[in-house]
Formats: C-alpha cells, sequence, structure tokens
C-alpha cells in the first residue's frame, strides 16, 4: 500500500482523504461564542476576558479596554503558544513533528490470533481509543496603543479522536481541527466622559473547519491524517471580514475598581467565501453568528498588586444555541508585584488555572484548562496544557 | 484596603478548592449543584455507556429510542452495534484486521475475534448468538434501498459493513454451538448430530450473505475465501444442506491444510481438538 506523507494539507492530499471520509456530525470542534483568538492567561482565567483582558488580547476580546491604562503605548510583540492535550502529550509531539515514523507498514499480530494491518496506524489508533489528541498552536503580533490596535493572529488546532462505537457504530478515527489566521484592527475612543470607552475591531479572517471521520479499516487515509503537518496552506482557506464593537464602563476608586462591558461579536454576522483554491466541502468553515455578550469585574488593588475578579456571559441572544455552561466564564486573575500573575476560573464549566511571568521584554506563561467540544458536560472533553511566551514591551 | 500577597494567594487557593477537582460544574452527576446542571440526551448518555462498556444500559436506552422513533434508522446501527459488543464480538479487530494471508482461511480470522463456547459457558454462549441476531435483524429492518450503496443516508455504508461483519460472527457463532464442547473445547461429533436441517440453512445463508456484502463494501479477500468455504460444502455428499455441513465438518475436523477450516478455527482459539 502505497504511504501517504507529509503535507495533508496541500490540496490533492486532501482531496485524496476527503474521498474516503465522511462528514462526521457529533460534537465537533468549531467555534461557538468565543473570540476567534484568546490569549492564554486571559483563557486561565476562566475566559473572563470582556472587562479585563491580556494586553495583546485586548483587541480581541474587547477594544474597548484599549482605552485604559497609564500610557499610551500599550505593547508591542509577539506571543507564541502551543497547547496539547494533558493525557497524550507524547502522542502530540510526534503529530507536531508530523511523522508517523519511517518504517515500512507492518503487519502486526494480534493477540487473540488474528492480524492487524499497519503497525503504525495500530498504535495511533489504540492510542486515541485511550484518550483523543489536541495539538495547536497560536501566535499573535500585536501592537496596542490606548487608541489603536494592530494585530495578526494564526491559532490551529488539530483534534484527533478514535471511538469503537463511532458516529453509526463501526469503529472510526475522527478529525477536526480549528483553522484561524488573520488579521485585525482595532480603535478605541474615552470620550466624551473618562469612565466610558467604545472601541471598534475590525477582522480579516482565513477559516478552515475540517471535520471528517475514517473507519479504522481504511489505513491509507488514517495515515493521512496522521501525517498532517502543522503548517496549513492559506490559499485553501476560506476567507472573510467581520467587525467587532465593545463598550466599557470603568469606575476606578483608590484601590476598587468596578468594570461593566458590553460587546458584539462579528456584527451581522461574518460570512466565508472560498479561497483561492477549492478546498473540500468537509473543510468548510460555519459563518461566524453575531454574538452579544455581557461581562461585569471587580478590581481590588494597591500601587503593585492587584485581584481581579470577572464574569462574562456570552452570546445573550443565544445565536450559537449552547447550553449555560459554555455562556458563562468566571475567574480570577491576581497580579502580584506587576510581575507575577496568577489566574483561576472556570472555562466551560471545568476549572481552569495558569501562572504568567513578565519580565519586561520577555513574558511566559503557563495555562491548563478543559474544553469542552459536546453539548453537554463530559460528553467530549479535552483537558489542555497550554504554554506560551511573549516577546515584546 | 490594601491588596498584600498574601490575602491574594489565598483568594486563589480559595477558588481553584471551590472548583472541586475537574469535573464540571454543571455536570448533572458530578457537578456541585451550585448551578443548574446540563441534563445529557438519551442518546448521549447511550453513547457514554457504550464507551464505558455498559452495553446493558446502552441497549436499553437505545432500544427505547427506537421504539420512540422507529423511523431514525440512524440509530439502528449504533444499536446493532451495541448488541455485537455485548456478544463479545471484537469489531474493532475485526476492521482492523488483514484479511490478505495466505496460509489460514478468512473465516478462521474472524473466529479468532469471536467469543469461544469454553471459555464463557453454553448458556452465555447462546446469548450471545441471540444478541448477534437480533444485531442483524435490527440492521435488516432498515429500508434495503436507504441501507443500499448507492443510498445517500449517511448510515448506509455503516450499516452494508455491519451486515457483512455480523453476518459472518453470526454464522460462524451459530454453527460453534453445534460443534464445539464448552467442557473440553473439543469438537463434538455428537453434537453435531443434533444440529437441525433449518439451523444449517441459517448458518449458509446468513454466510452467504455475508460473503456477498464483503465483496461489495467489505473485504474481497475476506469475500473469496467465504466463497471457498461454501463451495467446499455444496461439493460434500449428502441430499441435505445438514448433511453436506456435518460431512463438511466431519471431513476436516481431523486433516490439515488449507480445507480444515474448523480445526484450524480451533486450534487458533486455543481449543484442542477431538481426535
Amino acid at each position: 500500500m502505497n504511504r501517504v506523507r507529509q503535507g495533508a494539507w496541500r490540496g490533492p492530499q486532501i482531496v485524496a482523504v476527503c474521498l474516503l471520509v465522511v462528514a462526521a456530525t457529533e460534537a465537533a470542534a468549531r467555534k461557538g461564542n468565543e473570540p476567534v483568538y484568546s490569549d492564554p492567561f486571559d483563557i486561565a482565567g476562566g475566559g473572563a476576558s470582556l472587562t479585563r483582558a491580556s494586553k495583546e488580547g485586548r483587541i480581541y476580546a474587547n477594544p474597548a479596554l484599549m482605552a485604559y491604562g497609564g500610557k499610551f503605548h500599550r505593547w508591542f510583540g509577539l506571543t507564541v503558544s502551543a497547547l496539547s492535550t494533558r493525557e497524550t502529550i507524547g502522542t502530540a509531539q510526534k503529530i507536531a513533528q508530523g511523522s508517523s515514523d519511517d518504517g515500512q507498514s507492518e503487519e502486526q499480530s494480534d493477540e487473540r490470533g488474528g492480524e492487524r494491518e499497519g503497525g503504525d496506524t495500530q498504535e495511533f489508533v489504540d492510542t486515541l481509543f485511550e484518550s483523543p489528541v489536541r495539538v495547536g498552536w497560536g501566535a499573535a503580533l500585536s501592537y496596542v496603543s490606548a487608541n489603536v490596535g494592530l494585530g495578526a493572529f494564526s491559532r490551529f488546532e488539530p483534534d484527533f479522536r478514535a471511538r469503537k462505537f463511532g458516529q453509526h457504530g463501526l469503529p472510526e478515527v475522527v478529525f477536526t481541527a480549528e483553522s484561524y489566521h488573520g488579521g485585525a484592527l482595532a480603535l478605541a475612543s474615552q470620550a466624551p466622559v473618562r469612565w466610558l470607552s467604545f472601541g471598534l475591531t475590525f477582522k480579516y479572517i482565513y477559516a478552515l473547519e475540517p471535520d471528517v471521520a475514517v473507519e479504522v479499516s481504511d489505513q491509507e487515509s488514517i495515515r493521512g491524517l496522521q501525517d498532517q503537518n502543522l503548517t496549513p496552506d492559506v490559499d485553501l482557506h476560506y476567507r472573510g471580514m467581520g467587525a467587532d464593537a465593545g463598550v466599557l464602563l470603568f469606575f476606578q476608586g483608590k484601590h476598587v475598581d468596578l468594570s461593566l462591558a458590553g460587546k458584539v461579536d462579528d456584527g451581522g454576522g461574518l460570512a466565508f467565501v472560498e479561497g483561492a483554491k477549492p478546498a473540500p466541502k468537509e473543510y468548510a468553515p460555519q459563518d461566524f453568528r453575531q454574538v452579544v455578550s455581557g461581562g461585569a469585574g471587580l478590581t481590588l488593588h494597591s500601587t503593585a498588586d492587584a485581584i481581579h475578579f470577572a464574569v462574562d456571559y456570552r452570546d445573550i441572544l443565544n445565536a450559537y444555541e449552547e447550553e449555560q455552561f459554555k455562556k458563562v466564564y468566571a475567574g480570577t486573575k491576581i497580579i502580584l508585584r506587576t510581575y507575577l500573575g496568577l489566574a483561576a476560573g472556570f472555562y466551560h464549566g471545568y476549572p481552569s488555572m495558569g501562572a504568567e511571568l513578565d519580565l519586561l521584554l520577555l513574558r511566559l506563561a503557563v495555562t491548563t484548562y478543559t474544553r469542552e467540544l459536546g453539548d453537554h458536560p463530559g460528553v467530549d472533553p479535552r483537558r489542555i496544557v497550554m504554554g506560551s511566551i511573549s516577546m515584546g514591551f | 484596603m490594601t491588596v498584600r500577597p498574601s490575602t491574594s494567594i489565598l483568594w486563589l487557593v480559595a477558588l481553584v478548592a471551590a472548583c472541586g477537582g475537574s469535573d464540571n460544574l454543571a455536570d448533572c452527576d458530578k457537578g456541585l449543584g451550585v448551578v443548574p446542571c446540563s441534563e445529557r440526551t438519551p442518546e448521549e448518555q447511550a453513547r457514554l455507556a457504550l464507551d464505558r462498556g455498559d452495553f446493558d444500559k446502552a441497549i436499553e436506552l437505545l432500544t427505547q429510542l427506537v421504539e420512540e422513533e422507529p423511523e431514525n434508522y440512524g440509530r439502528y446501527t449504533l444499536l446493532a452495534a451495541a448488541h455485537a459488543a455485548r456478544a463479545e464480538v471484537a469489531v474493532v479487530d475485526i476492521a482492523m484486521s488483514s484479511f490478505s494471508g495466505g496460509g489460514a482461511s478468512a473465516i478462521d480470522q474472524v473466529t479468532a475475534f469471536l467469543p469461544s463456547p469454553s471459555e464463557v459457558g453454553a448458556e452465555a454462549y447462546a446469548h450471545y448468538v441471540q444478541d448477534m441476531g437480533v444485531a442483524l435483524t435490527y440492521l435488516k429492518l432498515i429500508p434495503p434501498e436507504l441501507r443500499a450503496e448507492t443510498s445517500s443516508e449517511k448510515y448506509a455504508k455503516s450499516a452494508q459493513l455491519q451486515l457483512g461483519i455480523y453476518g459472518a460472527a453470526y454464522s460462524i457463532m451459530y454453527l460453534n454451538q453445534f460443534i464445539i464442547t464448552t467442557a473440553s473445547g473439543g469438537i463434538d461429533p455428537a453434537k453435531l448430530a443434533t444440529m437441525s436441517e433449518e439451523d444449517a440453512l441459517t448458518i449458509l445463508s446468513t454466510l452467504a450473505e455475508a460473503g456477498q456484502l464483503q465483496a461489495a463494501v467489505g473485504s474481497p479477500e475476506l469475500a473469496a475465501k467465504i466463497d471457498t468455504t461454501l463451495t467446499s460444502v455444496d461439493a460434500q455428499p449428502g441430499s441435505t444442506q445438514k448433511e453436506k455441513l456435518q460431512n463438511y465438518v466431519r471431513t476436516t475436523k481431523g486433516g490439515g491444510g488449507a480445507t480444515s477450516t474448523l480445526t484450524a478455527t480451533a486450534t487458533a482459539i486455543g481449543l484442542g481438538v477431538m481426535p
């Protein structure tokens, strides 16, 4: 059997794979009510970012946040992050390396006496039966000032799971991914009163949301999935333009601040059109729906330390028809001596936590959280650990 | 008011502790009960039961769903899979197996993934055979045009593949009831005499149907080997299907080589062979 090597994101190979697969219709890794890009430390704080977001995260979380801060210049720098499911970091590393061993396909004897085909794919599938694998990376290059933000972001999170009882009973491997890339221009203003700010973010987005299921007997297609390389072909991505609008009411006291926020994501909806190269229909993204959200925050602070409590309620108008546990994001961020940040919260109803070390030009963060891909708690969770490094000032 | 680091960390520790581990706040089974829980649908519960290996629960839930919405045929394939799983048929291994090996027959290879009467006992084995029969029944309840290769239904291919796999498994398990003793695991000619003509017809027709399905959507290698076996049975002396099948078993039980399917089957699953 010919092996499919590197580059599942190259057009012909994707088409070849998709000819052999069917669309998976169950819980899928598609965008819901959250922003298209989130800063890792904001996720650690439960994803509640409408009233307080990390520096570059403000462009995507709530542009009205840019207006508040001590200096005109807020941030210029690059953040790179990588994530993996906690149980399968080893497998995730192999996938991230884009390899499934260079050896030939091997016949292996099953302990019950039969012969199972394709040693490498068998091992891969057996691993997936134990636990799903999600890997991914994100990058954001940003300039943020009090009134203007410019950003380019890239986020790619492939997700593999195998089920002994697939959508229609037979064992299958399901591959989904969130592949979002693009640029953003954000504007913010604090006029006419200091306690009120407005912001707008214009986005140009490249998106793909592969969602396919392969039967476990289909060795060649599984090898194709296994050999994903993590450099998506932008030309295959669908494209769309959209805008977010945010508002922030910020009441500042000597030691206590109160903030209330509102935001409309993807106002009027964001429709995608095909990219330069045709992508299979199983890879087409769903149009982003308009999401209306509100949030509240309370900050207790001294000159050097602060503790911030926040809660967001996303998708008030229920555009994505998600359950409540996916709409409420709540958490706490603690900033100690301005260089150490700790965060904990509830993300999709599961505990999340993380830490951030700010060393002037270098920022390191680690986050752990659980994301529910199913419609209800415990249906299809991913326990994720994410690390990030930022360079900037 | 001042915020001390120790106070902040205390807040954080309290929050993490309040999280109560790794469970979801809104989980109806494990949640803290402080927020309204999010109830899973019966289908999600059935899938979770399948994943946990609680096949009785899965079958109960899916049977109820099928009764409530008998025209939702997509659930029939899942229910059939639950019955096959309860019968301990290793569908994953069968699906991932290569049937292109030259020596052993495909039936031997499939048999290696089936439960053995000597391991589970006669009563349990009879239930397993019954479960496989139920699995096939549910699949055949799907209108033929909806499970045909030309059908646009998403479950069509799965239904066809399951019919092929379960049909082969069912016929071999059915046959093993009459030839393998539960005590020693050996092949007992006396048990073979209890097979009726109806039993033989069931075994051979199901196997033939499975072979056709394997040729169409499954493994052509397995289909070819099923065809070889059926041809061998048909070539045996006898005026009825029962006699031909009994003679086939008797002919092959003590011999070697490619035609000794049942002997090889017994050997493959670690059973003794009658002298």
